[in-house]
Protein backbone atom coordinates (compact mmCIF):
# COMPACT_ATOMS: atom_id res chain seq x y z
CA UNK A 1 0.00 0.00 0.00
CA UNK A 2 2.75 2.48 0.51
CA UNK A 3 4.16 1.91 -3.09
CA UNK A 4 0.94 2.55 -4.31
CA UNK A 5 1.04 5.59 -2.26
CA UNK A 6 4.41 6.76 -3.54
CA UNK A 7 3.21 6.00 -7.00
CA UNK A 8 -0.49 7.66 -6.47
CA UNK A 9 1.59 10.39 -5.43
CA UNK A 10 4.10 10.42 -7.95
CA UNK A 11 0.99 10.53 -10.75
CA UNK A 12 -0.57 13.34 -9.08
CA UNK A 13 2.69 15.45 -9.10
CA UNK A 14 2.82 14.50 -13.30
CA UNK A 15 -0.41 15.79 -13.70
CA UNK A 16 -0.25 18.76 -11.74
CA UNK A 17 2.97 19.77 -13.90
CA UNK A 18 1.09 18.91 -17.35
CA UNK A 19 -1.97 21.22 -16.22
CA UNK A 20 0.38 23.57 -15.50
CA UNK A 21 1.99 23.77 -18.74
CA UNK A 22 -1.20 22.85 -20.69
CA UNK A 23 -2.57 25.81 -19.13
CA UNK A 24 0.38 28.15 -19.48
CA UNK A 25 0.96 26.98 -23.34
CA UNK A 26 -3.04 27.69 -24.07
CA UNK A 27 -2.95 31.33 -22.27
CA UNK A 28 0.40 32.42 -24.23
CA UNK A 29 -1.52 30.68 -27.19
CA UNK A 30 -4.44 32.95 -26.86
CA UNK A 31 -2.86 36.07 -25.89
CA UNK A 32 0.36 36.37 -28.66
CA UNK A 33 -0.47 34.02 -31.23
CA UNK A 34 -4.39 33.37 -32.18
CA UNK A 35 -4.59 37.08 -32.46
CA UNK A 36 -1.74 37.07 -35.23
CA UNK A 37 -3.79 34.33 -37.57
CA UNK A 38 -7.28 34.74 -36.60
CA UNK A 39 -7.50 39.15 -37.51
CA UNK A 40 -7.52 38.77 -41.27
CA UNK A 41 -8.60 35.15 -42.38
CA UNK A 42 -7.98 33.40 -44.60
CA UNK A 43 -5.01 35.72 -45.56
CA UNK A 44 -3.71 35.90 -41.93
CA UNK A 45 -3.98 32.05 -41.51
CA UNK A 46 -1.71 31.70 -44.82
CA UNK A 47 0.91 34.27 -43.02
CA UNK A 48 1.00 32.16 -39.83
CA UNK A 49 1.70 28.69 -41.71
CA UNK A 50 3.84 30.08 -44.25
CA UNK A 51 7.56 28.47 -43.29
CA UNK A 52 6.26 26.26 -40.37
CA UNK A 53 9.47 25.31 -38.13
CA UNK A 54 8.89 23.76 -35.36
CA UNK A 55 11.75 22.09 -33.44
CA UNK A 56 9.56 20.55 -30.18
CA UNK A 57 6.04 19.64 -30.17
CA UNK A 58 3.46 21.52 -27.71
CA UNK A 59 -0.06 20.37 -28.60
CA UNK A 60 0.65 16.34 -29.26
CA UNK A 61 2.87 16.20 -26.38
CA UNK A 62 0.41 18.21 -23.91
CA UNK A 63 -3.39 17.48 -24.86
CA UNK A 64 -3.59 13.63 -24.62
CA UNK A 65 -1.78 13.12 -21.59
CA UNK A 66 -3.06 15.81 -19.23
CA UNK A 67 -6.64 14.16 -18.92
CA UNK A 68 -5.21 10.65 -18.88
CA UNK A 69 -2.26 11.42 -15.88
CA UNK A 70 -5.27 12.60 -14.23
CA UNK A 71 -7.30 9.37 -14.45
CA UNK A 72 -4.61 7.62 -13.26
CA UNK A 73 -3.38 9.96 -10.19
CA UNK A 74 -7.37 9.12 -9.47
CA UNK A 75 -7.39 5.44 -10.35
CA UNK A 76 -4.14 5.15 -8.13
CA UNK A 77 -6.03 6.69 -5.32
CA UNK A 78 -8.72 4.37 -4.76
CA UNK A 79 -8.99 2.20 -1.40
CA UNK A 80 -6.49 4.69 -0.47
CA UNK A 81 -6.58 6.72 3.11
CA UNK A 82 -6.38 9.70 1.80
CA UNK A 83 -7.80 13.00 1.28
CA UNK A 84 -6.38 14.05 -2.21
CA UNK A 85 -8.70 11.49 -3.86
CA UNK A 86 -12.41 13.58 -3.69
CA UNK A 87 -9.80 16.62 -5.20
CA UNK A 88 -8.47 14.75 -8.04
CA UNK A 89 -11.98 13.08 -8.76
CA UNK A 90 -13.13 16.55 -9.29
CA UNK A 91 -11.10 17.18 -11.74
CA UNK A 92 -10.73 14.16 -13.53
CA UNK A 93 -14.46 14.45 -14.05
CA UNK A 94 -14.27 17.76 -15.35
CA UNK A 95 -11.47 17.44 -17.50
CA UNK A 96 -13.25 13.85 -18.97
CA UNK A 97 -16.52 15.94 -19.48
CA UNK A 98 -14.61 18.71 -21.38
CA UNK A 99 -12.93 16.42 -23.72
CA UNK A 100 -15.51 15.98 -26.30
CA UNK A 101 -14.81 19.66 -26.20
CA UNK A 102 -11.15 19.53 -26.96
CA UNK A 103 -11.94 16.88 -29.86
CA UNK A 104 -14.39 19.16 -31.74
CA UNK A 105 -12.14 22.43 -31.20
CA UNK A 106 -9.06 20.52 -32.99
CA UNK A 107 -11.35 18.93 -35.51
CA UNK A 108 -12.95 22.63 -36.30
CA UNK A 109 -10.03 24.44 -36.04
CA UNK A 110 -8.01 22.13 -38.27
CA UNK A 111 -10.50 21.99 -40.79
CA UNK A 112 -10.86 26.12 -40.93
CA UNK A 113 -6.77 25.73 -41.85
CA UNK A 114 -7.07 23.29 -44.35
CA UNK A 115 -9.30 25.12 -45.65
CA UNK A 116 -7.69 28.12 -45.88
CA UNK A 117 -4.66 26.32 -47.11
CA UNK A 118 -6.53 24.88 -50.03
CA UNK A 119 -8.76 27.71 -50.72
CA UNK A 120 -12.02 26.60 -50.18
CA UNK A 121 -12.25 29.32 -47.31
CA UNK A 122 -15.94 30.17 -46.58
CA UNK A 123 -17.09 33.48 -45.18
CA UNK A 124 -19.04 31.78 -42.51
CA UNK A 125 -15.81 30.23 -41.31
CA UNK A 126 -15.16 33.66 -39.91
CA UNK A 127 -18.23 32.90 -37.27
CA UNK A 128 -16.63 29.66 -36.38
CA UNK A 129 -13.30 30.99 -35.64
CA UNK A 130 -15.24 33.58 -32.95
CA UNK A 131 -16.71 30.76 -31.75
CA UNK A 132 -13.71 28.60 -31.40
CA UNK A 133 -11.82 31.61 -30.01
CA UNK A 134 -15.04 31.86 -27.22
CA UNK A 135 -14.61 28.22 -26.35
CA UNK A 136 -10.80 28.47 -25.92
CA UNK A 137 -11.34 31.05 -22.93
CA UNK A 138 -13.59 28.57 -21.60
CA UNK A 139 -11.75 25.77 -21.69
CA UNK A 140 -8.96 28.22 -20.26
CA UNK A 141 -10.92 28.66 -17.62
CA UNK A 142 -11.94 25.10 -17.21
CA UNK A 143 -8.05 24.52 -16.96
CA UNK A 144 -7.34 26.84 -14.47
CA UNK A 145 -10.09 25.15 -11.77
CA UNK A 146 -8.90 21.66 -12.71
CA UNK A 147 -5.05 22.88 -11.81
CA UNK A 148 -6.47 24.19 -8.62
CA UNK A 149 -8.32 21.51 -7.60
CA UNK A 150 -4.59 19.34 -8.41
CA UNK A 151 -2.89 21.49 -5.77
CA UNK A 152 -5.96 20.90 -3.72
CA UNK A 153 -5.47 17.34 -4.00
CA UNK A 154 -2.02 17.62 -3.62
CA UNK A 155 -2.59 20.18 -0.29
CA UNK A 156 -5.00 16.96 1.24
CA UNK A 157 -2.45 13.94 -0.03
CA UNK A 158 -1.64 13.26 3.74
CA UNK A 159 -5.06 14.10 5.43
CA UNK A 160 -6.93 11.08 6.21
CA UNK A 161 -10.47 10.59 4.28
CA UNK A 162 -13.26 12.13 4.99
CA UNK A 163 -15.85 9.18 5.06
CA UNK A 164 -19.49 10.04 6.37
CA UNK A 165 -18.64 8.32 9.30
CA UNK A 166 -15.42 10.16 9.98
CA UNK A 167 -17.35 13.49 9.49
CA UNK A 168 -20.60 12.21 11.93
CA UNK B 1 -6.25 31.74 9.31
CA UNK B 2 -2.17 33.17 9.05
CA UNK B 3 -1.90 29.40 8.03
CA UNK B 4 -4.54 29.30 5.29
CA UNK B 5 -3.42 32.44 3.82
CA UNK B 6 -0.01 30.79 3.67
CA UNK B 7 -1.70 27.94 1.83
CA UNK B 8 -3.41 29.80 -0.45
CA UNK B 9 0.07 31.92 -1.72
CA UNK B 10 1.31 28.54 -2.14
CA UNK B 11 -1.44 27.36 -4.26
CA UNK B 12 -1.49 30.74 -6.09
CA UNK B 13 2.34 30.25 -6.92
CA UNK B 14 2.29 27.32 -8.02
CA UNK B 15 -0.84 28.78 -10.77
CA UNK B 16 1.03 31.32 -11.65
CA UNK B 17 4.66 29.57 -12.11
CA UNK B 18 3.05 26.42 -14.13
CA UNK B 19 1.43 29.44 -16.56
CA UNK B 20 4.98 31.17 -16.68
CA UNK B 21 6.17 28.37 -17.81
CA UNK B 22 3.71 26.62 -19.83
CA UNK B 23 3.86 29.79 -21.78
CA UNK B 24 7.72 30.11 -22.20
CA UNK B 25 7.78 26.50 -23.33
CA UNK B 26 5.04 27.10 -26.00
CA UNK B 27 7.02 29.95 -26.91
CA UNK B 28 10.63 27.77 -27.31
CA UNK B 29 7.95 25.09 -29.01
CA UNK B 30 5.86 27.17 -31.26
CA UNK B 31 6.95 30.28 -31.80
CA UNK B 32 10.81 30.92 -31.55
CA UNK B 33 11.55 28.15 -34.13
CA UNK B 34 9.12 30.66 -36.61
CA UNK B 35 10.60 33.93 -35.45
CA UNK B 36 14.25 33.10 -35.79
CA UNK B 37 14.43 30.81 -38.19
CA UNK B 38 16.00 32.52 -40.47
CA UNK B 39 17.30 35.96 -38.72
CA UNK B 40 16.79 38.90 -40.06
CA UNK B 41 14.22 37.75 -42.66
CA UNK B 42 12.32 36.10 -40.50
CA UNK B 43 12.27 38.52 -37.10
CA UNK B 44 11.30 41.42 -39.68
CA UNK B 45 8.53 38.84 -41.30
CA UNK B 46 7.03 37.78 -37.61
CA UNK B 47 7.08 41.49 -36.91
CA UNK B 48 5.34 42.52 -39.57
CA UNK B 49 2.30 40.38 -38.84
CA UNK B 50 -0.35 42.67 -37.67
CA UNK B 51 -2.06 41.58 -34.57
CA UNK B 52 -5.41 41.99 -33.59
CA UNK B 53 -6.39 42.13 -29.93
CA UNK B 54 -2.84 40.51 -28.66
CA UNK B 55 -2.40 41.16 -25.16
CA UNK B 56 0.53 40.63 -22.75
CA UNK B 57 1.94 37.81 -21.90
CA UNK B 58 5.41 38.40 -20.65
CA UNK B 59 5.73 41.80 -18.64
CA UNK B 60 2.51 41.01 -15.83
CA UNK B 61 3.65 37.03 -15.69
CA UNK B 62 7.57 38.12 -15.03
CA UNK B 63 7.62 39.87 -11.80
CA UNK B 64 4.36 38.04 -10.53
CA UNK B 65 6.04 34.30 -10.38
CA UNK B 66 8.66 35.78 -8.13
CA UNK B 67 6.53 38.20 -5.86
CA UNK B 68 4.03 35.66 -5.30
CA UNK B 69 6.98 32.99 -4.54
CA UNK B 70 7.86 35.65 -1.87
CA UNK B 71 4.47 36.10 -0.32
CA UNK B 72 3.99 32.37 0.13
CA UNK B 73 7.64 32.24 1.65
CA UNK B 74 6.95 35.13 4.17
CA UNK B 75 3.72 33.44 5.37
CA UNK B 76 4.61 30.10 5.50
CA UNK B 77 8.06 30.99 7.40
CA UNK B 78 6.74 30.66 10.49
CA UNK B 79 5.67 27.01 10.56
CA UNK B 80 7.85 25.68 7.69
CA UNK B 81 10.51 23.81 8.79
CA UNK B 82 11.38 20.98 5.88
CA UNK B 83 9.33 22.74 3.17
CA UNK B 84 11.33 25.84 3.56
CA UNK B 85 14.51 25.06 1.78
CA UNK B 86 11.87 23.99 -1.26
CA UNK B 87 10.26 27.42 -0.36
CA UNK B 88 13.21 29.24 -0.36
CA UNK B 89 14.55 27.29 -3.57
CA UNK B 90 11.85 28.89 -5.59
CA UNK B 91 11.83 32.22 -4.68
CA UNK B 92 15.36 32.32 -5.38
CA UNK B 93 15.02 30.80 -8.95
CA UNK B 94 12.23 32.86 -9.43
CA UNK B 95 14.53 35.84 -8.55
CA UNK B 96 17.07 34.98 -10.71
CA UNK B 97 15.36 33.88 -13.74
CA UNK B 98 13.42 37.26 -13.22
CA UNK B 99 16.68 38.80 -12.88
CA UNK B 100 18.31 37.22 -15.98
CA UNK B 101 14.91 38.10 -18.25
CA UNK B 102 15.48 41.71 -17.38
CA UNK B 103 18.96 42.41 -17.56
CA UNK B 104 19.65 40.19 -20.44
CA UNK B 105 17.61 38.30 -22.26
CA UNK B 106 14.26 40.77 -22.71
CA UNK B 107 16.90 43.67 -23.90
CA UNK B 108 18.87 41.17 -26.00
CA UNK B 109 15.53 40.48 -27.71
CA UNK B 110 14.86 43.63 -27.81
CA UNK B 111 17.64 44.91 -29.70
CA UNK B 112 17.18 42.15 -32.32
CA UNK B 113 13.89 43.22 -33.30
CA UNK B 114 14.24 46.91 -33.47
CA UNK B 115 17.42 46.36 -35.32
CA UNK B 116 16.53 43.32 -37.64
CA UNK B 117 17.19 44.46 -41.54
CA UNK B 118 19.28 47.93 -40.17
CA UNK B 119 22.31 46.20 -39.05
CA UNK B 120 24.95 43.54 -40.62
CA UNK B 121 22.93 40.10 -40.84
CA UNK B 122 25.91 38.38 -39.17
CA UNK B 123 25.27 40.62 -35.46
CA UNK B 124 21.40 39.61 -36.32
CA UNK B 125 22.45 36.08 -36.07
CA UNK B 126 24.95 35.80 -33.32
CA UNK B 127 22.42 38.13 -30.98
CA UNK B 128 19.40 35.62 -31.82
CA UNK B 129 21.89 31.87 -31.48
CA UNK B 130 22.97 33.86 -27.80
CA UNK B 131 19.33 34.68 -27.10
CA UNK B 132 17.84 31.03 -28.00
CA UNK B 133 20.38 29.20 -26.29
CA UNK B 134 19.97 31.46 -22.83
CA UNK B 135 16.53 30.95 -23.39
CA UNK B 136 16.43 27.10 -23.63
CA UNK B 137 18.50 27.58 -20.18
CA UNK B 138 16.12 29.62 -18.41
CA UNK B 139 13.49 27.26 -19.38
CA UNK B 140 15.33 24.36 -17.96
CA UNK B 141 15.95 26.28 -14.87
CA UNK B 142 12.06 27.80 -14.72
CA UNK B 143 10.53 24.03 -14.50
CA UNK B 144 12.85 22.88 -11.96
CA UNK B 145 11.83 26.13 -10.01
CA UNK B 146 7.68 25.27 -11.01
CA UNK B 147 8.47 21.34 -9.66
CA UNK B 148 10.46 22.97 -6.48
CA UNK B 149 7.19 24.76 -5.86
CA UNK B 150 5.31 22.37 -6.09
CA UNK B 151 7.09 19.72 -3.78
CA UNK B 152 7.27 22.84 -1.40
CA UNK B 153 3.19 22.97 -1.32
CA UNK B 154 3.45 19.07 -0.74
CA UNK B 155 5.95 18.78 2.03
CA UNK B 156 3.97 22.11 3.43
CA UNK B 157 0.83 19.96 3.58
CA UNK B 158 2.68 17.11 5.80
CA UNK B 159 4.19 18.98 7.73
CA UNK B 160 1.78 21.61 8.60
CA UNK B 161 -0.98 18.99 9.99
CA UNK B 162 2.13 17.73 11.72
CA UNK B 163 2.34 20.93 13.86
CA UNK B 164 -1.88 21.31 13.91
CA UNK B 165 -1.65 18.19 15.81
CA UNK B 166 1.14 19.08 17.65
CA UNK B 167 -0.74 22.64 18.61
CA UNK B 168 -3.81 20.38 19.92
CA UNK B 169 -1.73 17.77 22.15
CA UNK B 170 0.07 20.86 23.41
CA UNK B 171 -3.51 22.76 24.02
CA UNK B 172 -4.88 19.55 25.34
CA UNK B 173 -2.09 18.99 28.06
CA UNK B 174 -2.21 22.64 28.90
CA UNK B 175 -6.01 22.26 29.65
CA UNK B 176 -5.47 18.89 31.88
CA UNK B 177 -2.62 20.45 33.57
CA UNK B 178 -4.60 23.49 34.79
CA UNK B 179 -7.63 21.22 35.55
CA UNK B 180 -5.21 19.09 37.73
CA UNK B 181 -3.80 22.48 39.59
CA UNK B 182 -7.18 23.79 40.11
CA UNK B 183 -8.45 20.39 41.22
CA UNK B 184 -4.94 20.07 43.81
CA UNK B 185 -6.12 23.75 44.98
CA UNK B 186 -9.61 22.67 45.61
CA UNK B 187 -8.59 19.73 47.78
CA UNK B 188 -5.73 21.79 49.63
CA UNK B 189 -8.56 24.57 50.43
Amino acid sequence: MKIRKDIARLFLFIATVYWGIWLGGYIFNALMVIPGWSHNPPDSILNYTREPHFLLYFFSLVNPWVSLASLIAWLLTIKLDTGARAWIGRATLIAWIMFPLQIWMMITIGGVFNAAMQGNFEPNMVNTISLWRNLDWLRIATATVILVLHLLAILNFNNPRQTKERIS
Amino acid sequence: MRKQIASFLLIAAIVVWGIWCGGQYFNEARVTPKRLSNPPDSVVAYNAIPMNGDLPFFFPLNPLFFLMSLAALIAAWRWARRSRKWLVLSTVIGFGVSLVLILYLAPLIWSIDREAGSILAAEIIARADAWKFGNRIRLIVEMCGFVCSIIALHIWSAESNEVGVTEQMRRTNDQTMMTETVGDKYENS
